[in-house]
């Protein structure tokens, strides 16, 4: 055997090497991303219902003044989703109260809700385009 | 050829071995967005509460209802997604405490304490259980704490109000009340002189009528601004002045003489004081007694002096200044008032205007309070404008400490 027939054998085989390590890290590489991406949707939708939170807190906040109204309340309500750049978001009031006449120290409650498909993340791997998220219930008294 | 097959497999062992720290890291990712979470559901938890609690203090006095109202507006926020009827347990670690006490705005910072006296402030802690997640069940217990503190802050108003001549107005015609008939309080009308008893109309041109005046529903509206600045846990400083034109106008007097008087177009009715009855008090008594209510309106000037006196230096200095301008008609001397407004909110007042009549130039008021960084209400009577002086005794500034 020659020293460069041993040569040509030698780059060969390393040629092969890297084209079977691409082959793995193409096959390997997407699992790891499939597991980063429910995260990566998780942690977002939990920012974007945080933050749909504190919108429907300073949304309560003006409703819950004495003079407070529900156009009022939508207002600055916008004002924060429009901010956070959540779209799609709606202002929700339980249909027993109508803030501007609750009577002082009645108990009422908010909550809000945003499509889950527009505040998503541009990532694959998604599921529940069709769902919404939701803040949850806020709690507030009319004051006096 | 043993040893090429075994590199052959390499990387996907080490992809595989990376699967572990990923894992941990996602986790990881998940439990601090979690934490994230509660911290920011604690901290508009505690907000909420202090904030309602804040206007509680204002006009409450029972401690027990201000901090258990409190605490459970808290709690109800606490518990996530909780319905009003679901009858939702709270979690087992979770801590809500409400405390009463002191807050003061220093020259450099707030500060707290539950100690000390006046009560102006509460305070709103809450511990919720956050903690790390691993498939569904929190694996440990981290406490995310949150408080907020919200304070009634100190105040001092001045009440700027009209004495000009319309004042003295019917309340249903809006012009003068020319009414001769016999009245206890009108001398003119029960005077043995018939020539007296004839301009006995006259009597109401200048002295208001106790009950058919403008005048007549101000004062029980003053007196009810008196009685809740009373009830508020704050002790303010509460002053007077009145407005109407500078000159010189003949009327009657008690003494059933004609006699020149001598208005001003401002004047201090009542210094700082914390006896509001007693302010109220003397000024019915000077504008029933002793002098007229006559001249035109110079608004400007009342806010001039009202400026004057609650940036005096026996008011408290740190305190919140605010100015209530009301009146029943339109500026007709001096300057514009939202130019007055203007001035003394750039010496941190806050200018509330209130227009009493149908007859009053509402659109100069809105400007004046707008400017004024204040709020512009309109009564048509007198209930509506007692109604008006209660609230905005009730809202001293609330702001938030911590």
């Amino acid at each position: 055997m020659t020293r460069r027939y041993q040569q040509r054998i030698r780059q060969r085989s390393s040629h092969r090497r890297r084209g079977i390590e691409s082959v793995e890290a193409a096959i390997t590489l997407p699992i790891l991303f499939l597991i980063l991406c429910p995260v990566l949707h998780l942690t977002h939708t939990w920012h974007v219902e945080k933050m749909l939170k504190i919108a429907t807190y300073e949304a309560i906040k003006v409703a819950g003044k004495p003079d407070g109204t529900y156009e009022d309340a939508v207002v600055v309500f916008e004002e924060y989703t429009n901010a956070f750049g959540i779209t799609n978001a709606n202002l929700i009031v339980p249909e027993q109260f109508q803030i501007e006449q609750l009577d002082r120290d009645e108990l009422f409650y908010l909550r809000a809700e945003a499509s889950r498909a527009t505040n998503t993340l541009p990532l694959p791997f998604f599921v529940g385009f069709n769902g919404k998220i939701d803040s949850g219930w806020v709690y507030y008294r009319k004051e006096g | 050829m043993r040893k090429f097959s075994q590199k052959r497999g390499a990387s996907g062992v080490i992809v595989m071995t990376m699967l572990v720290p990923v894992l941990i890291i996602g986790f990881f990712a998940i439990s601090l967005a979690n934490i994230q979470r509660s911290e920011s559901t604690s901290q508009i938890s505690t907000d909420l509460a202090a904030v309602y609690g804040g206007n509680l203090l204002s006009r409450e006095s029972d401690v027990d209802k201000i901090l258990s109202l409190s605490e459970e507006l808290a709690l109800r926020n606490l518990i996530p997604n909780a319905n009003q009827d679901s009858g939702e347990s709270p979690p087992e670690h979770l801590r809500i405490t409400t405390e009463l006490g002191s807050a003061s705005i220093g020259q450099f910072k707030p500060s707290f304490d539950s100690q000390a006296k006046p009560t102006n402030a509460i305070r709103v802690t809450a511990a919720v259980p956050a903690g790390i997640i691993v498939f569904g069940s929190r694996l440990s217990h981290v406490d995310v704490s949150a408080h907020s503190t919200v304070a009634n802050m100190d105040r001092v108003i001045c009440l700027v109000v009209d004495r000009s001549g319309s004042m003295t107005f019917d309340l249903d015609s809006g012009t003068w009340l020319l009414d001769p008939t016999p009245h206890p309080d009108n001398p003119m009308s029960t005077h043995p002189d018939v020539q007296i008893q004839q301009n006995a109309g006259q009597w109401w041109k200048g002295w208001p009528h106790p009950t058919r005046s403008r005048w007549s529903e101000l004062l029980p509206a003053v007196y009810g601004l008196a009685d809740e600045l009373e009830k508020t846990n704050q002790q303010e400083f509460f002053s007077i002045v009145s407005y109407s034109s500078a000159g010189s106008e003949h009327r009657w007097n008690h003494k059933l003489k004609r006699v020149p008087y001598r208005t001003t177009d401002s004047s201090i009715e009542v210094r700082p004081t914390k006896h509001y009855a007693n302010a109220v008090r003397k000024l019915e008594h000077k504008y029933s007694k002793i002098f007229p209510v006559m001249g035109g309106t110079n608004i400007a000037a009342g806010i001039d002096t009202g400026a004057r006196v609650l940036l005096n230096n026996n008011s408290k200095p740190n305190a919140f200044k605010t100015m209530i301008v009301m009146t029943d008609g339109q500026y007709n001397r001096g300057r514009a008032p939202w130019l007055a407004a203007e001035d003394a909110a750039k010496q941190g007042i806050e200018v509330f205007t209130v227009t009493f009549s149908n007859q009053a130039d509402q659109q100069s008021m809105i400007l004046t309070a707008e400017v004024g960084n204040g709020k512009h209400f309109h009564a048509v009577d007198g209930v509506t404008l007692e109604e008006i002086f209660r609230k905005i005794a009730n809202m001293p500034p609330r702001i938030f400490v911590d």
